[in-house]
């Protein structure tokens, strides 16, 4: 049903040595949804991933459906999991592949072949997978995940190596697979693609999760962080009025200067009524990426 | 768009993950090439060794139960391990270096329920597969050394005597499909536990055996190191003739009986493989 929780993963934590990378992240996947997983490299993405599946040890649990992972028995048949690309022996062609990976789900060899069809690959069945390119790789991982026919997807940064058009059908087939009742966990650190992908976005920064809300949620708080580009002589004078009424301003060369927290409207007439001549004032509607970068810098901040 | 309704998955037994990862296991193995080209090789010198009698035959007109029976387990006695573990080595290293070191792993442990049931399999298959290839190829050895007698106009000998021997090369072969497994497991490395598994019967263990000697209260300790007490069980000193006996006695440096050196290399097999359980279990998967 759309909505329901699949996938609840709590206190997520882990340590390199002293290095704290992973600190109490938490995530709700719901059935038909597609989340996003945003976050710098290194911000901790790809470790939450292997934690959540059991690849990596750590502290915190993750119930698949309401139960751990393992309780199941059958992996393949309640996550699949595309995390770069296809692993396996180089030596193995990939429907021979696919098929020992069917075997292990206990799924028919004939659901290969179909597969194969839906992700494009049939002309490549016989080819080894060392000789897969890395567009055909992540082809190739999202058949393998499949092939059990799991109600939850997990895609650690899917679009890596694929050219435009490439993205476009992943973003179509995995809005496709939410439509199907799945719960879809897509990683990635390009915001814009998570735009026109997300019902959900997580973001991740420094092994932390500092935002968690619905995409629409996301973009009117994005909204919010409207960023006034201006020109004005007399940058100080300009700077005081600004801090005096809640806003900051950030001068970037010469008589320019940017100002968050204020919007244009608001800082014209504010220089009007102190006698603070403008040159030139610009609102711009921050991108998904401007504010995840605003929140990224927000949270190095405090730590 | 529509909303659709995912498949629920099921639960599977412990029984039924282990027979899927089984097989996943076995078509881990029968998908590479490099298998069956092995299995070939193994097939016709198999058929082969019938002529290395025939070459014993010459020298003493008749053949012995226990020439032919080392004929067929790949001449333990003289290599001090049967040759046949060259080429199980490659089979019984493949698996777990292709999770552990290929970063197959992530595939395997999400696949199959997890990293015990995953090395369960592994260890199933590879004794399977190392037993098996023992018992088809002393089968054929066995065939090819009594048509080789009878085309020769020679006497038989005694199959009855050979049938022991042979059993106990099906179990050897077996339980070093087991170490190869386990000694990648521990040392991570498929290199490393190649030239290990090589060389330690063959250098180390037997220097090992001598320095021990020099400790006092350890002399006799050689007798019930692994690979001496698995010569011990693939040849049964005993067996040889008068002049014989002392030279045999010495390539197999154990004086163990062949039951005793059956349960002590069967008993270090079972360690090593459980240490390698743990190792394996301890591993994370390669990050992608």
């Amino acid at each position: 049903m759309k909505g329901e929780v699949l996938v609840e993963a709590r206190g997520l934590s882990r340590s390199f040595g002293n290095k704290r990378v992973l600190d109490d992240v938490s995530l709700t996947l719901r059935a038909g949804e597609v989340t996003g997983f945003v976050g710098a490299n290194g911000a901790g993405k790809t470790t939450t991933i292997q934690l959540m599946l059991g690849l990596l040890r750590g502290e915190g649990q993750t119930h698949y459906l309401g139960r751990p992972l393992h309780e199941w028995g059958a992996p393949g048949t309640v996550v699949g999991a595309v995390l770069g690309g296809v692993a396996g022996h180089s030596a193995h062609r990939l429907r021979a592949h696919l098929r020992m990976v069917a075997a292990g789900s206990a799924v028919p060899d004939e659901r290969v072949d179909s597969l194969l069809e839906t992700v494009g690959l049939t002309d490549a069945a016989r080819r080894k997978l060392a000789e897969l390119s890395l567009g055909m790789a992540q082809r190739a991982g999202i058949a393998q995940a499949l092939l059990g026919d799991p109600p939850v997807l997990v895609l650690d940064e899917p679009a890596n190596g694929l050219d435009p058009h490439s993205i476009r059908w992943l973003r179509e087939f995995l809005r496709g697979q939410a439509a199907q009742g799945k719960a879809v966990l897509v990683s990635s650190h390009l915001l814009g693609e998570m735009e026109q992908l997300a019902d959900r976005v997580v973001v991740l920064t420094r092994g932390r999760v500092v935002a968690a809300e619905p995409m629409t949620e996301v973009l009117k708080r994005a909204a919010d962080r409207r960023i006034v580009t201006l020109e004005a002589p007399d940058l100080p004078a300009l700077a005081k009025l600004v801090t005096e009424h809640g806003g900051h301003l950030a001068p970037v060369g010469g008589q320019s200067a940017t100002v968050t927290g204020l919007d244009r409207v608001r800082i014209g007439t504010l220089a009007l009524q102190a006698g603070v001549p403008l040159y030139w004032l610009h609102e711009g509607n921050p991108s998904l990426e401007d504010f995840y970068l605003g929140v990224a810098q927000e949270e190095f901040k405090i730590s | 768009m529509t909303s659709g309704v995912a498949t629920v998955p099921v639960t599977v037994r412990p029984a039924d993950a282990f027979r899927r990862a089984c097989r996943y296991e076995w078509r881990h193995l029968a998908a590479l090439r490099s298998t069956w080209i092995l299995l070939s090789v193994v097939t016709v010198l198999s058929v082969l060794t019938g002529i290395t009698v025939l070459l014993d035959l010459d020298k003493q007109h008749t053949v012995s139960a226990v020439t032919v029976a080392d004929a067929i387990a790949w001449t333990p006695l003289s290599l001090q391990i049967p040759a046949l573990c060259f080429f199980v080595l490659v089979l019984g290293t493949g698996p777990v270096s292709t999770d552990l070191v290929s970063g197959a792993a992530r595939t395997t442990w999400l696949t199959v329920n997890g990293r015990a049931t995953a090395y369960g399999a592994k260890c199933a298959v590879g004794f399977t597969i190392g037993a098996g290839t023992a018992a088809v190829s002393a089968l054929l050895g066995a065939v090819s050394c009594a048509a080789s007698l009878a085309m020769a106009g020679a006497p038989q000998p005694n199959w009855t005597e050979v049938l022991a021997p042979a059993a106990r090369f099906v179990v050897w072969m077996g339980c070093w499909a087991l170490l190869c497994l386990a000694a990648v497991a521990l040392l991570r490395s498929r290199i490393v536990p190649v030239l290990l598994l090589v060389l330690w019967p063959l250098l180390g263990e037997r220097i090992t055996g001598a320095l021990l000697g020099y400790i006092p209260g350890l002399d006799g300790v050689n007798n019930w190191l692994p690979f001496a007490a698995g010569r011990a069980m693939l040849t049964d000193v005993s067996a040889y003739s008068g002049d014989e006996k002392p030279f045999a006695q010495a390539l197999v440096g154990s004086h163990l009986s062949t039951s005793v050196a059956v349960t002590v290399f069967c008993l270090y097999t079972a360690a090593i493989t459980a240490a390698g359980w743990w190792a394996y279990c301890q591993r994370d998967a390669k990050a992608p």
